[in-house]
């Protein structure tokens, strides 16, 4: 455990090396931008001479000593020995004259002592770099895997989070690079990820509970760790009835704030949380990694946790691509199975650019009930339904506002069929405009304790209803996708399921009343479907955000 | 008056026989010519100045004193020609007429050195000060201000110094002499003038630090500019200063550190922003400014307006999301390539040499060696066929304090039509990308476009670097048939080790099929096109010319047993580059290798000059002849035995031609164009000294050579240059550059 600071700029890689290599503790300091002040009495550290020049007028140094890290510059030696030559004479001039100059490697090293400067190395041994993966390119930084064309900029990346997983090392061009990637290349060889630490949640956006549900299916899989989360969800309640730790956050949206000043706001209170709680792990479940967690993670001394990605598929085709470029930032991608073949563009395009994230796939996840399954007739007790066919109805207003009448089909038709409805709100939403006056409403989260109760199901087609529904219950189920939802293409999955003879959906176009009515005369004659029984993906999924997999 | 076809003479006819006649010697001639025409003083002064100094030159005074009686009596006496005049008055004893030019010229005059000389010789009361300057030192001061104002910086500087002699208190005035100074490139009492100011302390000491530093930099006192820049970076001054101080060491990654400390959420408020950003629009940060622009910085009117109105081009550009990306995106290079319209073919007519209008820029007419080559190209061209009315020379700045117009009266003499832009530099506002340029190229371009756009030339040729870069940015916007950019040294990639940034530009404009680029040396073409990444042969050679008239050769070679103390000449300026102490100490060791005594003569003035006396004196070399003005070169080198240089870097040494044109055996370090400057075969051969020599290693080499070569014939050095730098093969390559029917020239 050491204690000292770290000054540098926060979008200089070797700064964000130097934080990893240095292994600093509690009482250290690696600050980004500006001034930072030791911690008792451990060196300070300057990312180069040009940041000991712009600082040192503006800092109180006292008995810490101070080390600066001399780069050879995009000119050669003579503009940064030049540098080195005004940083002494600067400290000179501050009453500083015990500075120590530290070079990064020893050929770096050399140069400088023939320059006539009096400088050590940081590395002593250079690590070799013939079986390099990637080369480092700098002004501005970037990064070229040896298979791909395209570089990676750097400009919100921390390099030290890449390094560890890059196990042939990185080569530069010349000068800093060559430093630079040196340096990468020890300090992705000596670091780790954080182990130990909790695992923070990202939940992204307001609506809908299928992130919110995923994740916490993720969570309960994890037991022996601390689970935070962090979610703009207005069912955060719900992770707290999961007994889980949560911060709400509000979104630009929610606040009518300006989206930069947002995401400005975000990133300090992420980074601080992220200081504080040291996770070994962020998960971040949406349909992008938002740049303010890119930002903050790009921060010096932020590097140890990973970066988990829960990237769920069934993209239309119209989805906005770019969002996918966003994986550059993960260290590792999980894609959580679908039982629909997905077509979409997260399975058929291809970023211009990609970073070292694996993509590992696992069966659908869902979320197990923490208190089982319940039977038919303590589901249909707790729910102080009767005798009689019942069937729940779980369309969410967006549902029904895609089809206008379908409420009033379905209550009429059902009526025909002497089958009751039972319909589920949303935790997050009122009661959905066109129900029938009578209807019966329910708030029912999870549902999935619940399903026995019913003799069929009528449901939209995201995610986790989807997987639930065909993973886990045997009756008739009829999907009405949700045909204007952006990026999820819950018709291919209706179709998908009604092309298998798992469920029937309601036509996309055209008069329903007939899938309706052949729907509840199978609800009506008790008929059981023979679905397949999969394992959750949630298990496989924790293991491999533990690191255990 | 009518000419040989029974025509009324022009003025042009008039000048171009006018040159022939003087060319031949005849100025009795011209003087009658000029007098029988119907041109007299007032209606064709510059013809008559021409004159006058032309035979003032060719030492036939008393045609020059009737030709400034004629100017005098037309009231269009020019103060030089005036002061001239007293002076040769005074001379012949003639004080009656030196006292009637003094008083009706320069009775007011207080502050000319040469002026005072004049007054005291003559006894005259001074001008002014009847009031004392520290009765008013507000009036004082707008006086002063209004002489900066006017480009009268050397009178200024006077004023300056006059009242701190009086003992004047006023803290304006150390700056005031600082700027003057500096002004008028008097770098070092610059230098010393900031540091009196600095050392007051006080609000000033910091931009009082940023003066030195830019004067230790001109003078290349790199000990000294660390040792200031070490003081404003340990000072917590103002953002503004600091970064100044990162530009002008054009250190990056520095400024970019100070900048990004700048943007800070708690030191935000502490900056001049808008100071910062005519900083960052000076040097061609564009990237920097709209990254400071994006983070939400208030960049001031100025900058605001430059980027409303270049708005179109920058949108090209997009906005830098780091501040490391938005280092990599400067002005000019982000705005290229050029616009596809401005590649449209261009007229293929071939220069018609009586017709078209060629168009020449350069920065000054200083004494240096590209000026001089710059009036040689001139001069080649009316030589060799191109009316006089048809070249037009556009100098970006002409100012007399700054010794700007030294080669202005060989210019003139030749009869072409000369643009001073300097006061078109200082008018005007430039908008959309001329906005958005870094402020030399900026301003040049500002004043050069509209002369291209009045004079609409067949050929725009530019000189140097600077007058390359505006020619060829203004030409390509205007579509100008044909753009011709005439390097005369090496690359100006590196300064300090960093690149200036005009690579991309270059290359940009060489890419244009209307623009040819030239060096005026073998090593240079390889270095330009190395440096710019493109075949030598894109390229082109341009010679330098010597006037093989003003400069006679040595009648004989030295008897082999002349034991005389032999004379070695060094001409080149007292800086770093030229190795003026290694070039000492080479003659130092040469001494105990010689049978023969050697005497060490130079010539030139810079920023070793002091360093070079010490050393001189140090060495022992008590007998150094240091001539640190403006002589004769004529009669330097017809004094001399031998020639050495031994710099670091050169182009093609004009020094050395002439050396050699006057017969002298030179010896010169292997560096630049100096392999294709010196005669290599036969007796009379230079010597070629390995760059890396130290003075033993170089006195070594020399002596054996030097024993032989001030032996042997001067003629062949003379043929050497006559054959390689006349001014005919300068005519017949510049014609082929212009495009003309008979590439080669008229000849």
């Amino acid at each position: 455990m050491k204690d000292g600071a770290l000054i540098g700029s926060a979008a200089d890689p070797a700064v964000q090396l130097l934080a990893a290599w240095l292994d600093g503790g509690p009482g250290w300091f690696a600050h980004p931008d500006g001034l930072g002040q030791g911690g008792g009495t451990g060196p300070i550290w300057f990312g180069s001479a040009e940041t000991f020049l712009a600082t040192v007028a503006r800092l109180d140094i006292r008995d810490a000593p101070i080390r600066v890290v001399l780069r050879r510059d995009w000119s050669g030696l003579s503009g940064a020995g030049q540098a080195a030559q005004l940083a002494l004479a600067t400290a000179r001039e501050r009453g500083l004259p015990d500075i120590q100059c530290v070079a990064i490697t020893e050929a770096a090293a050399a140069q400088f002592r023939r320059a006539g400067i009096s400088v050590d190395a940081l590395l002593k041994d250079e690590p070799g770099a013939a079986e390099a993966d990637v080369e480092l390119l700098d002004a501005p930084w970037r990064l070229r895997w040896r298979d791909r064309d395209r570089p990676l900029l750097l400009d919100q990346i921390n390099l030290a989070r890449i390094a560890r997983h890059v196990p042939g090392g990185f080569v530069g061009a010349g000068g800093d690079a060559a430093d630079v990637a040196a340096l990468a290349t020890a300090a992705g060889r000596a670091s780790r990820a954080a182990t130990g630490g909790p695992v923070l949640f990202m939940i992204p956006n307001g609506i809908g509970l299928g992130h919110l549900t995923r994740c916490l299916a993720m969570a309960e899989e994890l037991p022996s760790a601390r689970s935070v989360f962090w979610s703009y969800s207005h069912a955060s309640n719900l992770i707290e009835e999961a007994g889980f730790e949560v911060i709400s956050r509000p979104n630009a949206t929610h606040l009518g704030a300006p989206v930069d000043d947002w995401r400005a706001w975000e990133t300090a209170a992420f980074g601080a949380l992220v200081d504080a709680l040291q996770p070994a792990a962020i998960v971040v479940d949406g349909p992008e990694i938002d740049a303010f967690v890119a930002r903050a993670l790009a921060v010096p001394g932020r590097h140890a946790p990973e970066v988990v990605w829960v990237r769920r598929g069934q993209w239309r085709a119209a989805s906005d691509t770019r969002r996918l470029d966003t994986q550059v930032f993960a260290t590792r991608v999980i894609v959580p199975g679908e039982l629909a073949p997905d077509q979409g563009p997260t399975e058929t395009y291809v970023p211009p650019v990609s970073g070292p994230a694996p993509i590992d796939r696992v069966a659908p996840i869902v979320r197990k009930p923490g208190i089982g399954w319940l039977s038919r007739r303590e589901a249909r007790r707790g729910l102080g339904l009767g005798w009689g066919r019942t069937c729940l109805v779980s369309l969410g207003g967006d549902a029904l506002a895609d089809r206008p009448g379908l409420a009033g089909t379905i209550d009429r038709v059902a009526r025909a069929h002497r089958v009751r409805l039972v319909w589920a709100i949303s935790p997050l939403a009122r009661r959905p405009a066109g129900l029938p006056d009578d209807a019966d409403c329910r708030v029912l989260y999870p549902l999935t304790p619940f399903l026995e109760a019913f003799d069929g199901v009528i449901s939209a087609a995201g995610y986790n209803s989807f997987h639930e529904l065909m993973t886990g219950y045997d009756r008739p189920v009829l999907f009405a996708p949700v045909r204007s939802d952006a990026s999820d293409d819950q018709s291919a999955r209706a179709r998908h399921a009604a092309a298998e003879g798992l469920a029937l959906s309601l036509p996309e176009d055209g008069p329903i009343t007939e899938a309706l009515a052949e729907f509840f005369a199978s609800v009506r004659a008790g008929t059981r479907i023979d679905r397949p029984r999969l394992e959750s993906g949630a298990g496989a999924a924790a293991m491999l955000i533990a690191g255990k997999a | 008056m009518q000419n040989e076809q029974g025509a009324e003479v022009s003025v042009a006819w008039l000048r171009a026989r006018q040159i022939e006649l003087v060319n031949a010697g005849r100025h009795a001639d011209a003087f009658r010519l000029l007098s029988e025409s119907r041109y007299g003083p007032a209606d064709a002064p510059e013809l008559w100045k021409s004159l006058a100094r032309q035979t003032e030159l060719a030492g036939h005074s008393g045609i020059a004193r009737l030709l400034r009686d004629n100017l005098l009596a037309a009231g269009v006496y020019a103060p030089d020609l005036a002061l001239a005049d007293a002076e040769d008055a005074l001379a012949r004893g003639d004080a009656s007429r030196a006292r009637h030019i003094y008083r009706s010229q320069f009775a007011e005059e207080a502050h000319d050195p040469r002026v005072t000389a004049l007054r005291d010789a003559l006894g005259e009361p001074a001008p002014r000060q009847a009031r004392p300057i520290r009765d008013d030192p507000n009036g004082l001061i707008r006086e002063i201000e209004q002489l900066r104002r006017d480009d009268r910086a050397a009178e200024a500087r006077k004023l300056v110094e006059l009242a701190l002699q009086e003992g004047i208190g006023d803290p304006r005035l150390l700056p005031l002499l600082a700027r003057t100074c500096e002004a008028v490139r008097d770098y070092e009492a610059a230098f010393e003038a900031w540091r009196g100011v600095a050392d007051r302390g006080g609000d000033t000491a910091g931009a009082a630090r940023l003066g030195m530093l830019r004067m230790a930099l001109r003078l290349e006192w790199l000990e000294a500019a660390d040792a200031v820049a070490a003081r404003v970076f340990a000072d917590d001054g103002p953002l503004e200063q600091r970064l100044a101080a990162g530009l002008v060491l054009r250190r990056p990654r520095l400024w970019a550190e100070i900048l990004r400390q700048g943007t800070l959420p708690g030191n935000r408020a502490q900056v001049r922003w808008d100071r910062v950003a005519t900083l960052l629009l000076d040097a061609g940060e564009i990237g920097a400014i709209l990254w400071l622009e994006a983070a939400g910085l208030d960049l001031g009117p100025d900058v605001r307006a430059r980027l409303e109105a270049g708005s179109d081009h920058l949108a090209r550009i997009g906005v830098p999301r780091t501040l490391d990306a938005a280092l990599q995106i400067r002005s000019p290079d982000a705005f290229l390539p050029f616009p596809d319209h401005t590649r449209l073919p261009r007229r293929s007519r071939p220069f018609d040499p009586r017709r078209d209008r060629v168009l020449l820029v350069n920065s000054t007419l200083a004494a240096g060696g590209a000026e001089r080559q710059f009036v040689m190209l001139v001069r080649a061209l009316v030589e060799n066929g191109v009316a006089p009315e048809c070249i037009h020379v556009a100098l970006l700045s002409l100012l007399e304090d700054r010794g700007e117009r030294h080669f202005l009266p060989q210019l003139e003499d030749l009869g072409v039509t000369i643009r001073n832009l300097r006061q078109a530099r200082l008018d005007g506002k430039e908008d959309g990308l001329v906005g958005l340029l870094p402020s030399m190229l900026r301003r040049d371009v500002h004043a050069l476009e509209p002369l291209v756009e009045e004079l609409r030339p067949a050929v725009l040729h530019g000189w140097q670097d600077r007058g390359a870069l505006a020619a060829g940015w203004v030409g390509t916007f205007a579509s100008v048939d044909r753009i011709v950019m005439s390097a005369r040294n090496m690359t100006p990639g590196l300064d300090r080790g960093m690149d200036t940034g005009t690579g991309g530009l270059y290359r940009a404009l060489i890419d244009q099929p209307n623009v040819v680029l030239s060096a005026n040396s073998q090593a240079g073409q390889a270095d330009y096109a190395d440096w710019l990444g493109v075949e030598t042969s894109k390229v082109q050679y341009l010679p330098n010319a010597v006037d093989l008239g003003a400069i006679k050769t040595k009648a004989d070679a030295a008897p082999v047993d002349d034991r005389s103390p032999l004379r070695l000449l060094g001409v080149f300026r007292m800086a770093p580059n030229k190795r003026p102490l290694l070039w000492l100490r080479t003659v130092a060791a040469l001494r105990d290798r010689l049978d023969r005594p050697v005497r060490p003569v130079l010539v030139g003035q810079g920023p070793l000059a002091a360093e070079v006396r010490r050393l001189a004196g140090e060495l022992g070399l008590d007998d150094l002849d240091f001539a640190p003005g403006q002589v004769s070169t004529e009669k330097v080198y017809a004094e001399a035995d031998a020639f050495l240089l031994m710099s670091r870097v050169e182009g093609t040494p004009n020094v050395l031609l002439e050396a050699q044109a006057a017969g002298l055996p030179v010896a010169a370090t292997l560096v630049g164009g100096v392999l294709d400057a010196v005669l290599l075969t036969g007796p009379s051969a230079g010597l070629l000294i390995p760059v890396e020599y130290g003075p033993e290693e170089a006195a070594t080499a020399i002596a054996p050579w030097l024993t032989r070569a001030v032996a042997a014939p001067g003629k062949p050095r003379r043929a050497f240059v006559a054959g390689n730098y006349s001014i005919e093969a300068l005519a017949g390559t510049v014609m082929g550059l212009y495009g003309a029917v008979e590439a080669g020239g008229t000849r």
